[in-house]
């Protein structure tokens, strides 16, 4: 693990370096608050919880991670740096754990500044904190299944534009899966026991168990293997970019 | 080489695939029950209540869970649902012990399982205009072949679905319900008389929920025996019950009987719902007093209670003028008003009550008085005159002074007691007495005097002294019950489907279970329901209001006064009733006073403006901080990390 701390730290100390990282910050908490407030009436609702807070984050999600991961390699592959990355005395799966950890770090740092919110549902009533701190939990484990797509889709192409991109699309077929939305077009000729799988692939649904206040082992577990499974293509990605 | 390593990549991305989905497909299995409860209340854990009725069950229960995947595939949210719904029924079965039967069927459109379902009772939805059926909902049957359903899963109920699942396996497994006896001088069940004329009629939700899980009797207000099959005697609004009746209570209490009682000094219920024990409809104050002095509690006669924290807010203008104003006598009880150390009261959320009564403990009492639900220390006794008719509501705000006492509007008493009649059994009155016309309340004036001082004789089988400790939980409301003062009812297809506001409804049920002995649903009926309200809001209105309604009234009054002034200015007439012209001064003194109005509407705009500022200067300010200062301070932050960062590159090259 030595040598994915490394890149770990020097990954995350290189989102500061950067406008980047506050650049994200800010637009994340400031959509963030403005969705609950004027979206999402979270005043008038008068109500002592963060429901409508965290019904927008897999929205937010869904355009700000994409943004964060599609430089994680596409950027170094067209710079060039990534031969020298990989010329360290690490493997490829270290830097890509590593590399994923310092961008799921900083989605956390970036959740944990929207405290002022807690601070207020706390001021205005009385709110139930144990289920605010299951839903920060679930908003966190999806922020990094996210990531993992969207870190594993931008070691395919030098093209930034298109990592977004790509990721969003994928992310939303993750997040949306379970809706008729995506749903509608397979039914029809797809048997039964597939589209319950494709159903329980969703993240909103995953998400949602979460907020209600209990973190079931299995909502761990499902975001869990998605980063796993996501981090592995990701290697085996940027192995086989490697030998081209 | 490249074509092969890609070939073996996307293999083991395909193998990885399948890997997630049957990790996920396994861990459903495999860690059904594995979760970290991190609700307030537990809501998702199994709790005491259901563990120690399913710790009872003796005969074997089935339980059929009919859910068609259908509806979980076009409705996801429905399919988490019902997930949690299949867990509960299997955590239940599992705690049972084998004396829970779960069967999972899944009723396809047209098969045998579907002629089940609807057999059972369970409501089919259409999913599309196709005309096929959709199902989720649950019967139970008991080896006696008694049968409980839930029709139909409502997703608004989740928070709730424990308790519905456990008082249906508790229906099932002790079908016998218990019996209460219901005493009312009000027409919660409907006004009996259109009843008999074959009228509809609609009982209160109140005793509609209580029927669900108990068998209410209305045993009337004369007899001289309690009868024997009844569990708990239910007591509302005690009128002028002939001594006998008394007797017959105190009797049932001495002997270990447990009763609820509902005494209201200004019972506003009998002016909503006339009836033929009230047919003009009139106020009507609670006549109780020998039994609850016997029993330790008195209720204070001719004073309601007055809250100002609790008070409501009620529409205190007249015909087209809406204006906001609270009520003092009308309480909506919540936090510490509400006692959370006693299981009848322990999870309630609110209460409303209306134009309740003040119950004190009597000296040198026996019983011990423990309270269940009071004001705030903000509070008064208000004559009930005062809120007869059409109260003043504002006049009752503007005089209302805080004694700093609080006032207890519902008690539980237990302890020993004695008999209310050491005297004896009283005297059996003449046969046309007790046959007195309940239409004529005005004949039975003198009655009534008459029985205040009834003959006694001996009677061997009188119990003196209390068995056993007495139970007995006292209400200085009778009001509460009336759905109008807590639960929104609506008609839903045929069906009336009822939504609380308050936890009246509770109150009742688990005063009932608690002194039914059917104690074990109390914990979890009010489960979930709390409701959290931003209590600094609500705080900040009342302090608006309390420092400008004062000034609010005063306005209007001079608009008011200003106004009808102008009226007699303008139709001037002279000695002879005709318009004369009016005189300079006249006409200068029309334009002071329209000047006047002008201006004091605009002083009345400020101030209804001045009661909403200090929220909307909150809102701001809570927006301000969540949206804009972290944000603001992470700019600054980077800024100043840039100029260092420049600063210092800069020294750099300089060196270099």
């Amino acid at each position: 693990m030595g040598t994915v701390g490394v890149v770990f730290r020097r990954e995350l100390v290189s989102y500061f370096a950067t406008p980047l990282a506050y650049v994200f910050i800010v637009i994340f908490l400031v959509m963030a608050g403005a969705l609950t407030f004027y979206v999402g009436g979270f005043f008038e609702r008068g109500q002592a919880d963060l429901q409508v807070f965290f019904n927008f984050h897999p929205w937010l999600y869904l355009f700000l991670i994409p943004a964060l991961s599609m430089r994680l390699w596409a950027e170094e592959r067209k710079t060039g740096t990534i031969e020298l990355f990989l010329t360290l005395p690490i493997t490829t799966a270290e830097a890509v754990v590593g590399k994923f950890l310092a961008a799921w770090a900083f989605t956390g740092i970036a959740l944990a500044l929207t405290f002022p919110f807690w601070i207020t549902v706390n001021y205005l009533g009385q709110p139930d904190n144990g289920v605010i701190l299951a839903s920060y939990i679930g908003s966190f484990l999806m922020a990094g299944a996210f990531l993992a797509i969207g870190s594993a889709i931008s070691a395919v192409t030098k093209n930034q534009v298109i990592a977004f991109v790509v990721s969003a699309v994928v992310c939303f077929l993750f997040t949306a899966s379970g809706s008729p939305l995506v749903l509608g077009p397979v039914t029809a000729w797809v048997p039964g026991g597939v589209i319950e799988t494709i159903a329980s692939m969703s993240f909103l649904s995953h998400f949602a168990a979460i907020t209600r206040g209990v973190v079931d082992l299995r909502d761990v577990i499902f975001f869990g293997s998605v980063i796993g499974l996501f981090l592995f293509a990701n290697t085996v990605l940027v192995e086989l970019k490697k030998a081209d | 080489m490249s074509r092969s390593a890609t070939g073996m990549t996307l293999a083991g991305l395909g193998l990885a695939a399948v890997l997630l989905i049957s990790i996920n497909a396994l861990s459903g299995k495999l860690f059904g029950g594995d979760r970290f409860d991190l609700t307030d209340q537990h809501l998702y854990t199994l709790s005491d209540g259901t563990k120690a009725v399913l710790s009872k069950i003796d005969e074997p229960i089935t339980l059929k869970l009919f859910y068609s995947k259908e509806l979980g595939d076009q409705v996801p949210s429905f399919g988490v649902y019902a997930q949690r719904v299949r867990e509960l029924l299997q955590e239940y079965a599992a705690d049972a012990h084998g004396k829970i039967n779960l069967e999972l069927l899944d009723p396809q459109p047209y098969s045998e399982v579907e002629d089940q379902a609807t057999a059972a009772g369970l409501q089919g939805v259409p999913l599309d205009d196709g005309g096929e059926q959709v199902y989720f909902g649950l019967a139970g049957s008991n080896s006696t072949d008694d049968k409980q359903t839930i029709a139909f899963f409502q997703p608004d109920r989740e928070r709730f679905i424990e308790y519905d699942l456990t008082k249906l396996v508790q229906q099932l497994a002790f079908p016998k319900k218990k019996v209460v006896g219901l005493v009312s001088s009000l027409a919660l069940d409907g006004d009996p008389m259109a009843r008999m004329q074959g009228q509809p009629t609609q009982s209160q939700v109140v005793l509609d929920q209580l029927r669900q899980t108990f068998d209410v009797r209305d045993i009337g207000a004369g007899f001289d025996k309690v009868p024997d099959d009844v569990d708990l005697l239910m007591i509302v609004q005690p009128q002028k019950l002939p001594a006998k009746t008394e007797y017959a209570i105190d009797q049932f209490v001495m002997k270990g009987g447990h009763a609820l009682v509902f005494v209201d000094p200004n019972a506003e219920f009998a002016q909503a719902h006339p009836s033929m024990f009230n047919p003009q409809g009139g106020p009507s104050a609670a006549n109780f007093d020998r039994l609850l002095k016997a029993w330790g509690v008195e209720l204070v006669p001719g004073k309601v209670v007055g809250d100002r924290v609790a008070a409501r807010r009620v529409n205190a203008g007249s015909g087209t003028h809406v204006q906001a104003a609270e009520y003092l006598a009308w309480l909506n009880l919540k936090g510490d008003s509400i006692n959370h150390d006693d299981p009848v009261t322990g999870q309630l959320g609110q209460l409303n009550f209306a134009t309740a009564g003040d119950l004190q403990p009597i000296k040198d009492a026996k019983t011990k008085f423990e309270w269940l639900v009071r004001s705030s220390p903000q509070s008064e006794l208000i004559d009930t005159a005062k809120v007869q008719g059409l109260p003043d509501v504002l006049g009752l705000l503007s005089s209302f002074k805080a004694t700093g006492e609080r006032y207890t509007l519902a008690a539980r008493i237990t302890g020993p007691a004695d008999t209310a009649f050491p005297d004896g059994k009283p005297v059996e009155e003449k046969p046309d007495d007790a046959k007195k016309d309940p239409a004529k309340p005005n004949d039975a004036k003198p009655d009534a005097a008459k029985s205040d001082a009834p003959k006694f004789t001996a009677d061997p089988t009188q119990v003196k002294v209390a068995k056993e400790p007495i139970d007995i939980i006292v209400v200085a409301d009778a009001d509460m019950l009336d759905d109008r003062f807590w639960v929104q009812v609506q008609d839903f297809f045929g069906q009336r489907a009822a939504t609380p506001l308050a936890n009246n409804g509770d109150l009742v049920q688990n005063a009932v279970d608690s002194l039914a002995g059917t104690g074990d649903l109390i914990g979890l009926r009010s489960r979930g329901s709390a409701v959290r309200p931003f209590t600094v809001v609500d705080q900040l209105q009342r302090q608006a209001e309390d420092s400008y309604r004062a000034k609010e009234k005063q306005l209007q009054d001079k608009l008011r006064e200003t106004q009808s002034k102008l009226a007699e200015l303008r139709t001037n007439k002279g000695a002879d009733g005709k318009e004369e012209p009016l005189t300079a001064e006249q006409q200068q003194s029309i334009n002071d006073l329209s000047a006047t109005i002008i201006q004091t509407r605009s002083q009345l705009r400020q101030v209804q403006l001045a009661l909403r500022q200090d929220i909307d200067r909150l809102k701001g300010l809570l927006v301000g901080l969540d949206v804009a200062l972290v944000p603001l301070a992470l700019a600054v932050l980077a800024l100043v990390v840039g100029l260092v960062r420049a600063q210092r590159r800069k020294r750099r090259a300089q060196q270099a």
